[in-house]
């Protein structure tokens, strides 16, 4: 498959999993988290069965090794999130947690772009050469949009 | 301001959980294994927590869990297809932008009317999607 389709279905599926979240506001956060994840994970079972990858040892102890460590990040961070909704405004922390995707940003190009120094380095795809037009009007629009619709 | 240096330390923890996706996928891992492992993990750990505070689990919880379930295991195993060809700032700004699916909902099922601003941003997204149609890489 097209590596921009996967993307568009990762755009599409996380888009309904905040309509989602919002009806599972409802109920108990815990509950709700425990019982989605259980599910994902069956559901990521079937979908390994039906994939029939063949795999060295190798690779698959190194992807539950990489799962493993963003499930505890995920677990604490989300745990603290919720700490943080317990004692503060939730239009505060929510906007200021989204923003975390660019930590991811920043880490990303500061370690996968090379070896230039790190003005070289730390550059974004709208001023970057590197990246085609067409993705730098992406990246524009996408922001820009965010913003807007926030 | 405990709640402040709770959300910053969430606000890391999350940013480094997204960058981890990258290095797991420039590592070579099977996108599959990894959701696996990753949901396994959480799942097992809110449920000792839970032990410990208490679950409530109902019908209701469990068909939106059910729905919410498949949907994250769809998100994190094409996220980390994705995250194979494409550079992570497209990726993450793109799955951010999908905001535009909740506000297209309101619209449209909920009966919320459109402003200048959310139309404006409403157009920019679908010039995003077009574009990124046009993508051949």
């Amino acid at each position: 498959m097209k590596p921009y389709l996967w993307l568009l279905i990762a755009f599409i599926s996380s888009g309904l999993i905040r309509i989602v979240v919002k009806l599972g506001s409802n109920f108990d956060p815990l509950s709700f988290i425990t019982v989605s994840y259980f599910i994902g994970f069956l559901f990521a079972l079937i979908v390994r069965k039906k994939a029939k990858r063949r795999l060295t040892k190798k690779v698959a102890g190194r992807s539950i090794l990489f799962g493993l460590i963003i499930g505890l990040i995920n677990f604490f961070s989300f745990f603290l999130q919720l700490n943080a909704l317990s004692i503060g405004q939730a239009s505060v922390i929510f906007p200021l947690t989204s923003l975390s995707v660019y930590v991811a940003v920043v880490l990303s190009i500061l370690v996968f772009q090379g070896k230039g120094k790190f003005k070289e380095k730390f550059r974004y795809p709208i001023l970057d050469n590197r990246y085609t037009s067409s993705r730098k009007l992406i990246t524009f629009f996408s922001i820009f949009s965010r913003q807007l619709l926030l | 301001m405990e709640w402040f240096f709770f959300t910053l330390l969430a606000f890391l923890g999350f940013g480094l959980q997204d960058f981890l996706y990258k290095v797991a996928t420039s590592k070579g891992c099977e996108p599959s294994l990894t959701t696996i492992s990753f949901l396994l993990t959480v799942s097992l750990l809110s449920f000792f927590l839970g032990l410990i505070l208490g679950l409530e689990i109902t019908q209701g919880l469990i068909a939106v869990a059910l729905a919410n379930g498949i949907l994250f295991s769809i998100t994190t195993i094409t996220r980390l297809e994705a995250l194979k060809k494409i550079p992570a700032s497209i990726v993450f700004t793109i799955i951010r932008m999908s905001l535009i699916i909740v506000v297209l909902w309101a619209l449209l099922f909920a009966g919320e009317t459109i402003t200048i601003k959310s139309g404006l941003g409403i157009l920019f997204s679908f010039i995003a999607i077009y574009l990124l149609k046009g993508e051949k890489k």
